[in-house]
Parts: C-alpha cells; structure tokens; sequence
C-alpha cells in the first residue's frame, strides 16, 4: 500500500512524463510537416488541390453563419457593456474606440478560432482518428505515402487560407455590432459613431488581427492533425482524441495570443 | 470523399477579399492617396499624453495627426512632426503646386499673425492633442525660434506653452512667494503680541476700568429709566405743543418785522447818512487846513516873539538890516 503522499509525487511524475513526452511528439510532428511542406512548396503539384478546397469549404464558408451571429453578439456585448460604464462619465463615443480596438485586436481572431477549434480541430480529429482505427494510416505507410502530407497539409493550408478570411467577417460584423449599441441604446449619430471607428483604427491593428489568425489556425490544424494520429484504436479513444484536440488548441492559443499581444506591444502595436 | 461546393467557396473567398481590401482602405489605407503636409514644432515642455496618431486641429477642426515624437539631442527639444491634410482646407486652387503654395502663403501669414502650436487635452483621460490658433497671450509667450535642422520642406509653426504649464508656473511662483514669508517671525510677532494681551486683560487696572464701567452703564440705565418715567407721553405732547405755540408766535414776529423794515426806507435814509457823512468830512478837512494855518501862525508868532526877544528895539527901529562889506575895505 502506498502512502498519499508517495502516490501524489507518483502521479506528478507520471503527468510530467506524459505532458513532456506529449510535447516532444509535437514537436516531431511539426519537424515532419516542416520536411513534408517543404516538399510539397518545391512541387506544388504533389498537393491534394481537390482535398484543400474540400477543407476551405468545410472550416471556411460553412462557418460563415455562426463566425457571422457570434461576432455580431460578441460587438452587441462590448458595446453594452461600455456603454453602461462609459454614459456614467459621459464618454459614450468612446464605445466606438473600445469596440473597434478589442474586436480588431482580440476578440475577432480569438472568437473565430474558438469557432474554427469547435468545428475544424474536432473534425480533423475524428477524421484522422477513425482512419488510425481502420488501419487506413497503416495502409498509407504501408505503400510508401506519407500520411502528412496526404492528410494534413490540405487541412493546414485549408485553415491558414480561410482563417484570415473569417476573421475580416468576425471583425466587420463585430464592429456592426458594436455600431448597433452606439446608434440604438447610446443615441450617438450614425456619422459620429463611423468617424470615431475610422479615426481610432488604424490598418495595422486589422492586419495584427489578421497575424495573430494565421498563427490560430496553424495551432487548430496541426493540434487537431496530431490528437488525430494519437488516437487510441478504439471509438473511445477517437472521441478521446477529439476532446483532447479541442482542449488543447484552446489552451495554446489563449498562450499563443498572450505571447502575440506582447511581441506587438514590444514592437510598439 | 465529399466534393467542395465551389460556388459556395468562391462567394466566401471572394467576399472575404473584398471586405479585406475595404477594411483596410477605411481604417487608413486611403491616406497613402491623400497629398499631406508636413508641419513641425518644437515644445519645451512635457509632451506626455501625445502619442503617433494624436489630432491636430486647427480652432477645432480636425486637420490631421502626429506622425512621429522625437527628442532634439543638441538643444533637448521635443520635435513632434505632424502630417496635415491639405484636404481639409479649401482653396482657390483645388490640386497642384498652386494649392500647395496658396496653402503654404496662408500659413505663413498666419504665422506672423500669432498661429501658434499648443497642448491642449482631449478630455479627462489624460490624452492630448495639438491645437493650432491664435493665442492672447502669444505676444507675452517665449518664441522658440525656427531652428537651422528643420529643412525647407516642413512647415514651423512656433509653439506656446500648454495651460497646465502656465498653472504649473503659477503654483511654483505661489509657492516660491510663500516660502520668503518668514514664519518663524511672524509666529514670534503673534506669540509677543499674544503674552502683551494676556498681560493687559490680567491687568487689575482693567478690572476695575470694566467694573466702572458697568457701573456707569447701570447709571445710564437708571437715568434713561427716569427721564422715561417724567418725560410721559402727555408731557411730551405738551412739550411739542408749547413748541408749536411758540413757533407760531415767531413765526408772525418775523413777519412784523419784516414789515417794518420794509416801511423804514432804508434807501433814503441810508442816502442821507451818506450825505451827512461826506458833510463831516468836509468839515474835518477845513478844520485841519485851519488847524494847519493856525498852526503856522503860531510858529510866525513865536519866532516873532524870539526876534522881538532878541532885539527889542527892532519894534521901533524895524526890522535890522544886513550889514554888506564892500571890496577893498578894511
């Protein structure tokens, strides 16, 4: 019988070892995605064209509607919420600022990849999992395919190309929202509001947005690829894996866009 | 594997593009089209709560913003360069080098005139903006010269210290005013004046000069209470009645008199009396001719007398006739 406390260190050990091992596979993955995109950048007739438009419909146009109502909601909420604070002081025009600046900067690209992780990173999951339990990975490795660059790249450009694209939706929507607020609860007028948004932003707070999205849907692809190929061969293990994948580029790209927000702070953005 | 709905993708892609390029061109990417110019001021103050993108605006009006905030090594002036939209001014001259030197005449007449560049906040967040016009008191304000690095092809436009400066400065000369006010003295002074004081009202001189004088004070009372019992309501009344009496009787007394001096002929007599008065004289002024010849007479008389003293025979011989010695006698 072990004592608590020696099966608490245990367990910390066992964690440690397997969130370090988890990290090293990471990191081996996208050293083979780095070689198998290398290769398809040097050939791009080895890309599966018909697969990557099949992605960008899938995690891009479809997603429109929800990308669409949840920014909306997201700028509806903001400017509320700033309005209720900022009419005590008198400064309801500067809605406009807070809404534009936290759609444009974070809110946009955060919201469209917690949409993209939802429906995308889950997906990518499932469908590379339920492939592991029916042996067709082994097949593919079997035959002499790679399996990332059959399975994955389509995925990843799919993600890299229509992410950015959702996220100019998320932000003008957003910014809608928001301008719904200022001209309906706020009574500010229409041009008031509109030159307010246009004289605070300034393009590079849009294309900061647009960065940090291409950074988010690199983790949603390559996270949800990985859990995909991690998949226990079993069904538990597929829903496993799709709950991991979700989880996982959750908590790395709340890191990711810590770590962005600094680096464009540092760089005076 | 599910074929792509390609209509579908290339409405999104297209659409998204689209948007993208218009986010873009409305958030600032229309400037790059717009022909700017390029003002510069120098500040000799804190210029903290400017930052790159702050309005400038000219009485107001929003004609462009700050393009760059930087530190002057050789004379530590903050240099802040801003790009000003030609747009927002209307001239004769639409576009061109025509406008460009119309807008560059205005400004530097304006100039002259007293434009000046100041700091001025934006609201109660601390933020700043620069305000271009014309001050009251740019007159009385240091200029900062157009230095010899600012090229030709910035405009200058000389600053003016911001309010909050100018309310520094006043607090620092209050507070400078007050520390030459020598306390220590002056607490001194009070403490001197104080001990005096307690010293006078310890006085017993003063006691008895306040006991005197509440003695005095229930005198006065006693003596008001009295002259209130005798002097009743009805004397009083009788008084005044007396008083009107009296009055009345003076009244028709003065018109008597009046009357008589009415009938005196004041004028005649007063003519007779001027004439009478001139009689005198005249009369005095004989009577001292005569007095005067009277008095002549008496001298005549008395040097008379004295001959007659002298030589008595003179009565009958006459009067003695000098003796004239003739030449060559002996």
């Amino acid at each position: 019988m072990l004592s608590p406390v020696r099966e608490l260190v245990e367990k910390i050990g066992v964690v440690s070892a397997s969130v370090f091992q988890d990290m090293i596979e990471m990191v081996c993955f996208v050293g083979d995605l780095s070689k198998v995109s290398w290769g398809v950048l040097r050939k791009p007739s080895r890309l599966r064209w018909k697969e990557t438009l099949y992605y960008m419909d899938m995690c891009g146009s479809q997603a429109v509607p929800i990308v669409l109502m949840i920014c909306f909601l997201m700028g509806v909420i903001l400017g509320f919420q700033a309005a209720v604070q900022m009419r005590k002081f008198g400064t309801e025009l500067y809605v406009a600022d807070l809404v534009g600046f936290s759609i444009l900067k974070e809110l946009g690209p955060l919201m469209v990849a917690m949409i993209a992780t939802g429906r995308a990173g889950s997906a990518f999951a499932a469908e590379i999992g339920t492939m592991k339990v029916n042996e067709e990975i082994s097949a593919l490795e079997t035959m002499g395919f790679a399996p990332s660059r059959f399975l994955v790249i389509p995925k990843l450009l799919a993600m890299v190309i229509v992410s950015p694209v959702l996220t100019v939706f998320g932000d003008v929507i957003g910014i809608v929202g928001g301008f719904v607020v200022g001209t309906t609860m706020l009574g500010l007028p229409l041009m008031a509001y509109y030159n307010r948004t246009v004289e605070v932003l300034y393009p590079m707070v849009f294309l900061l947005g647009m960065v940090k999205s291409v950074a988010f849907a690199l983790i949603i692809a390559v996270i949800g690829c990985l859990r995909g190929f991690q998949a226990e061969c079993n069904a538990q293990g597929v829903g496993r894996a799709t709950t991991s994948a979700v989880v996982t580029s959750i908590f790395l790209i709340v890191i990711a866009d810590a770590v962005l927000t600094i680096i464009f702070s540092l760089m005076g953005y | 594997m599910i074929e792509a709905n390609k209509f579908r993708l290339g409405l999104f892609v297209i659409v998204g593009t689209v948007l993208f390029f218009i986010v873009l061109f409305v958030f600032g990417l229309s400037d790059l089209f717009v022909r700017k110019g390029k003002f510069v001021s120098l500040f000799n103050e804190s210029v903290q709560g400017v930052a790159v993108g702050s309005p400038v605006k000219y009485k107001g009006v929003p004609i462009g913003a700050v393009s760059k905030i930087s530190i002057q090594l050789n004379d530590k002036l903050i240099r802040i360069d801003m790009d000003i939209d030609m747009k927002a001014f209307i001239t004769n001259h639409q576009s061109g080098e025509k406008a460009i030197s119309s807008f560059n005449e205005f400004f530097q007449h304006e100039t002259k005139m007293g434009l000046r560049c100041r700091l001025e906040y934006a609201g109660i967040t601390g933020l700043k903006y620069l305000e271009l016009d014309y001050f009251e008191q740019f007159q009385q304000a240091p200029v900062i010269e157009r230095p010899k690095y600012i090229t030709s092809n910035y405009f200058y436009v000389p600053s003016m210290p911001s309010q909050f400066k100018d309310i520094l400065n006043l607090i620092n000369t209050s507070l400078e005013k007050i520390s030459r006010v020598q306390f220590d003295k002056i607490s001194d002074e009070m403490t001197g004046t104080l001990k005096s004081m307690q010293r006078l009202l310890e006085d017993p001189k003063l006691k008895t000069m306040i006991d005197k004088m509440e003695k005095m004070s229930d005198n006065l009372e006693k003596s008001s209470s009295n002259v209130s019992k005798v002097l009743t309501e009805s004397k009083l009344r009788e008084i005044v009645d007396g008083l009107d009496t009296n009055l009345k009787s003076l009244n028709g007394l003065t018109i008597s008199a009046r009357g008589s001096i009415e009938g005196a002929k004041f004028i005649e007599t007063a003519q007779s009396f001027r004439e009478a008065a001139y009689s005198v004289t005249d009369a005095r002024q004989a009577l001292l001719n005569t007095l005067l010849k009277l008095d002549q007479t008496l001298d005549s008389l008395t040097e008379l007398a004295n001959y007659l003293n002298d030589d008595p025979s003179s009565l009958l011989k006459g009067k003695h006739k000098p003796v004239i010695i003739e030449p060559g006698t002996k």
